[in-house]
């Protein structure tokens, strides 16, 4: 009996985080086929759990367009982790940005992925790659490379191996490769990145770091090749990691 | 005779919830209003569900990365800080607003704020201090849509009986007249004012944003201390800031 009410839950909530993550990160509303298609489910499933999650206002419905609904935005405004970082952080990065006119990014690792927490964008910047709450891949990303190389995992073959996706021609896919970039990072403090995650685009980023050197976050800035000169903006993006390493480990805002 | 603790109790474990959704998502009400980590025991104290189910689901809410633990126990996840940071409606709330707030908060000093209605309460979407430091600014925090007057300014001009029926229902009969009185002149208003009701000492001001098929979606408010703010000045300020967030949601 047990047993089956378990799997039940299961189903129940991996239908419901199938319906969730079929939204992307520019969706402006989806029907219930769309929903159905993307999600893999039936539409009748999906129907069924639409009512029910409208009725709680995680999702939002519109005519017969669907949206992830106010719930969810309440739910993320206090998820704690990025919440105590965006609120430490927006002063540096606003100092970032000031200091070197570009777009100034806080991130975290999530499994192969970066999670955006907080942009300040810089005054003639292009669009950044993904919003606040998006994800890019961190082998890909200045930002995912200080992270990586600061996490237990960077200095394992292994846990590179799978996540080498290809996403421009200078993406780097050899994991001995990744590996020694890594160790650059460390040595350095600093990630580059250029063209490796969007052609034209480019970033540098420095690892912010608990007690123990392990990352928490990275900080970088963000921009065109044209615009953003590594050697000129290194030693300001190392040293508002600095002081956000010091101001989170402290507490202090 | 059960004493009124025991018998809110009582009530609150008979409703405990029944499907595996509502369980999650009582789960994930717990631990929001624990306001950082809360515990097994906790929750199961808080939602009336056994502690073996409890655990449960919190196992399976952490696989799916809806919850996290932490060393104090189990705290929000960041899966829903990337869904909510997804969510329509705030965003392009906010998208139309943010220039509209800015001035209103030059122009006066006070506190400035953006709502969306949320059952019986109305969310925050955006807030600037003014002069009442106190109040918290953080997105996504709640409060009454009885009493608010951003609450009262969305109920006016909301089409759906059952919402206002379901915010008022705490109100006796007299009250309940006096409420849709109230209402009704915020209509004519197109602006509604919370005298020191929700707040002592706080005086407030909020006018409904609609979207271009004039359907409510939320309001935007001015708060301040009530001997200091004038509501003769504001309440032109708000009225007019409210058309034009409404007009550049129609334009975007």
């Amino acid at each position: 009996m047990r047993t089956a009410d378990w799997n039940e839950s299961i189903s129940v909530l991996d239908r419901v985080t199938a319906v969730f993550d079929s939204f992307g990160d520019h969706d402006e509303g989806l029907g219930v086929s769309e929903l159905a298609r993307r999600a893999n489910l039936p539409k009748s499933t999906v129907s069924r759990i639409a009512a029910d999650l409208v009725a709680q206002r995680f999702l939002d419905r519109e005519g017969d367009k669907l949206f992830l609904g106010v719930r969810l935005f309440e739910l993320g405004q206090t998820v704690e982790r990025p919440r105590r970082l965006r609120q430490v952080a927006l002063p540096v990065m606003t100092d970032l940005r000031n200091q070197t006119g570009h777009t100034v990014i806080l991130a975290v690792l999530e499994g192969a992925d970066i999670v955006i927490v907080a942009t300040v964008r810089g005054e003639a910047a292009p669009t950044p790659l993904a919003r606040v709450g998006g994800r890019l891949p961190a082998h890909a990303t200045a930002l995912g490379k200080a992270l990586l190389a600061f996490s237990p995992d960077g200095r394992d073959p292994r846990s590179t191996h799978h996540a080498l996706s290809r996403c421009t021609a200078h993406t780097i896919r050899q994991p001995s490769e990744f590996l020694r970039e890594l160790a650059g990072v460390r040595r350095n403090g600093v990630a580059v990145e250029r063209e490796e995650c969007a052609v034209g685009r480019g970033g540098v980023a420095s690892p912010v770091l608990d007690y123990c050197s392990a990352a928490i976050a990275a900080i970088g800035v963000t921009g065109s090749v044209d615009e953003l000169d590594p050697d000129r903006v290194t030693a300001a993006v190392r040293a508002s990691a600095i002081t956000l390493s010091h101001r989170s480990l402290t507490g202090r805002r | 005779m059960t004493s009124l603790t025991e018998w809110n109790a009582s009530a609150r474990r008979s409703a405990a919830p029944v499907s595996v959704l509502d369980r999650a998502i009582a789960l994930l009400d717990a631990v929001k209003d624990s306001e950082g980590s809360t515990t097994i025991t906790a929750l199961a104290a808080d939602t009336g569900m056994p502690k073996s189910t409890v655990s449960r689901l919190v196992a399976e809410l952490t696989r799916q990365r809806y919850l996290e633990r932490t060393d104090e126990g189990v705290t929000l996840g960041l899966r829903l800080f990337e869904l909510g940071a997804r969510a329509v409606l705030p965003r392009r709330l906010l998208a139309a607003a943010a220039p509209v707030i800015r001035n209103l908060w030059h122009v006066t000093g006070e506190r400035v704020g953006l709502w969306v209605h949320q059952g019986t309460d109305m969310v925050s979407i955006a807030a600037v201090a003014g002069r009442l430091p106190m109040l918290s600014t953080r997105a996504g925090t709640r409060s009454p849509a009885l009493t608010t007057a951003s609450g009262k300014a969305y109920l006016a001009f909301c089409t759906d009986p059952s919402v206002v029926d379901r915010v008022s229902a705490p109100l006796i009969q007299d009250a309940a007249a006096d409420f849709r009185d109230e209402l009704s002149h915020v209509r004519t208003a197109v602006v509604a004012v919370d005298r020191e009701v929700s707040y002592p000492g706080i005086l407030a001001v909020a006018s409904p944003v609609l979207s271009a098929d004039r359907h409510v979606l939320g309001a935007i408010s001015i708060a301040g201390p009530s001997g200091a703010m004038d509501p003769e000045r504001v309440t032109p300020l708000i009225r007019s800031a409210s058309a034009t967030v409404t007009r550049r949601l129609a334009a975007a």
